[in-house]
């Protein structure tokens, strides 16, 4: 009888640990990199985007920066950067989800040391 | 009838139970629990979390406000002259002061920040006031929650040293005790390689425009400073004034002004 | 006599018990994971398209000047593509305050500020809704031509008009520079050109 319940038991620690590995995995596998090829020139468009930084308010230069963002960003933020230019492309702030913004914002201010309006990681 | 079930009409012995349902079930179910637990504590520890509970006061601005000052600033001599206090010191502080709700239809409840400024030189004192051995700035503030600097000033934070230029009533006409820059050029930060920064939306013009910012222990800059120090102490570089009102009827606010110079 | 707790399960009906609880625990997971997300949706986001070249502007009890400073503002915003106008409701774009602020904290030295109250960095398009603020305590001193530079210059804001220098306004006739003064209560023409890229 001991040793059946020993069995039970161990089936289910042995579920237990596949399911929080399951779980680290989904949760790991899409979380950007701390490093990656194109982040210093990512990180340069971000600082042009800085609060207070003069020349986003020209025409054009927002777009620009947003585009150069997504050409340079890891590929785990892909689809986000996407759906901001795609979003943009439409004068329609209600195309994106706020928080995916947020939680690109935060990589950003996190990765970059930059303080980006409306954001705060 | 399973192979673990006792011949029919044999009581089962001590040795010879049926295997137990019950506790078997309760194992299956606390180790599913036990499964759950792991996996959903897994993930809610991986997980980025919200902030369930935003801070008042982040650390940071989020946007900027764009003012119309009242006065600009052509030269050193004018900007030092029409300041109450310039000082050279430390930042020791940042800290929310008074919140203020708006009578003006907007509701909106609004914090001052403050910067506490540890002094170690006071360069210009035009009212002649005891040397303070700090100050306290007011520098940007939150709405409903939200941090705003002026144009592309960023925050002062702990640690940075530099020259503030301070604007302030007479001492006979104060209300509190804070200080504002006179411009948007009254903060000079130096670095800890002693370079110059003066960050801001002022483009190359006013009182800055032609001083070497090179280095902020060079000659020619703390010459520049201790210069137009010397002419605002003398006379020869005279104070802007500008003018304040306040409302005849303190009720009305269109009741006539009542204005003065200072 | 058997000693059951020896006897094997069969293995197939083991493994699905084992097969359920991964499942379980999976289950488990995005639950857990569908919490916090859904927690933090903000909520009070104002979204929808802006029509960026409207500008619907909100007197919110303004005194004598303040108000006709306004008018005047919308009247250089529409001297350029866009069409501003006064109304109230929903789609507001500027709201215009004034009072007596005081001389001191962030009001010391300023006449008037307009700040963007959903700048965010993603956005490439102009504030959705902006807060001007006239500091009495100052413009009540202010001659009607001065009043007109205040306008302007705080209107001009809300186009995403940024302040202009001695450098690129040398015929010195923009309401955009930093400080307002009476000779200055227009836009330039570098400014009509500068809205107008906009759209």
């Amino acid at each position: 009888m001991r040793s059946s319940r020993a069995r039970v038991g161990l089936a289910a620690a042995a579920a237990a640990v596949a399911g929080a590995a399951v779980a680290f995995g989904l949760v790991v596998a899409n979380r950007p990199p701390d490093d990656w090829p194109e982040r210093e020139a990512f990180c340069e468009q971000a600082a042009a985007m800085e609060v207070g930084v003069i020349g986003m308010e020209e025409p054009g230069a927002k777009a620009e920066a947003l585009a150069t963002l997504a050409e340079t960003a890891p590929d785990e933020l892909a689809d986000e950067f996407e759906d901001i230019l795609h979003a943009n492309e439409h004068d329609d702030r209600s195309m994106i989800d706020q928080d995916q913004v947020r939680l690109v914002g935060e990589f950003i201010e996190e990765n970059c040391g930059v303080n980006l309006p409306g954001t705060t990681a | 009838m399973s192979d673990n079930d006792p011949p029919a009409g044999e009581k089962p012995t001590s040795m010879q139970r049926p295997q137990p349902k019950r506790p078997r079930l309760l194992s299956f179910i606390a180790g599913g629990a036990a499964a759950l637990v792991v996996a959903g504590a897994t993930a809610w520890a991986l997980w980025p979390q919200p902030e369930s509970d935003p801070d008042p006061f982040p650390d940071q601005p989020e946007s900027v406000y764009h003012a119309a000052e009242v006065r600009t600033f052509d030269n050193l001599g004018t900007m030092t002259a029409s300041s109450a206090l310039v000082v050279h010191g430390t930042a020791v502080e940042a800290r929310p002061g008074e919140t203020v709700v708006l009578d003006d239809g907007s509701e909106a409840s609004v914090t001052g920040r403050e910067v506490v400024v540890e002094v170690d030189q006071v360069v210009f004192d035009r009212f002649g006031i005891e040397a303070p051995e700090t100050v306290v700035v007011a520098e940007g503030f939150w709405e409903n929650g939200i941090g705003y600097t002026l144009e592309g000033m960023p925050w002062t934070e702990v640690g940075q040293s530099g020259y503030f230029y301070l604007a302030g009533p007479p001492p006979a006409l104060r209300e509190d005790e804070l200080y504002t820059y006179v411009h948007e050029t009254g903060r000079v930060l130096i670095g800890t390689s002693l370079e110059v920064s003066i960050p801001g939306h002022w483009q190359e013009e006013g009182p800055w425009a032609t001083a070497d910012l090179a280095d902020g222990a060079s000659t020619s800059f703390t010459t520049a400073i201790q210069s137009a120090a010397e002419a605002a102490e003398s006379g020869e570089a005279i104070p802007e004034l500008i003018s304040v009102c306040v409302p005849t009827d303190p009720a009305d606010e269109n009741s006539a002004p009542l204005c003065w110079e200072e | 006599m058997t000693d059951t707790s020896k006897v094997k399960p069969p293995l197939r009906s083991h493994s699905i018990r084992v097969l359920m609880t991964v499942v379980a625990a999976v289950f488990a997971l995005l639950a857990a994971s569908a919490a916090p997300a859904q927690a933090s949706h903000s909520g009070d986001f104002a979204g929808g398209p802006p029509d960026n070249a409207t500008h619907y502007v909100e007197n919110i009890n303004l005194t004598g000047y303040a108000s006709q400073a306004t008018t005047h503002g919308i009247v250089q915003i529409d001297r350029s593509v866009m069409n501003a106008t006064y109304a109230d409701g929903p789609e507001i774009d500027v709201h215009v305050h004034d009072a007596y602020y005081g001389r001191s904290g962030s009001w010391a030295g300023m006449a008037g500020y307009a700040n963007c109250q959903e700048d965010e960095w993603w956005w490439d398009g102009d504030c959705n809704v902006y807060r001007v603020r006239y500091n009495l305590s100052y413009a009540a001193s202010y001659s009607w031509a001065r009043w007109q530079s205040l306008g302007c210059h705080e209107l001009g804001h809300t186009t995403g008009l940024a302040h202009r220098s001695a450098a690129n306004d040398t015929d010195n006739n923009s309401c955009m520079r930093s400080t307002v003064l009476a000779s200055r209560p227009r836009f330039d023409s570098h400014d009509i050109d500068a809205i107008n890229a906009l759209f």
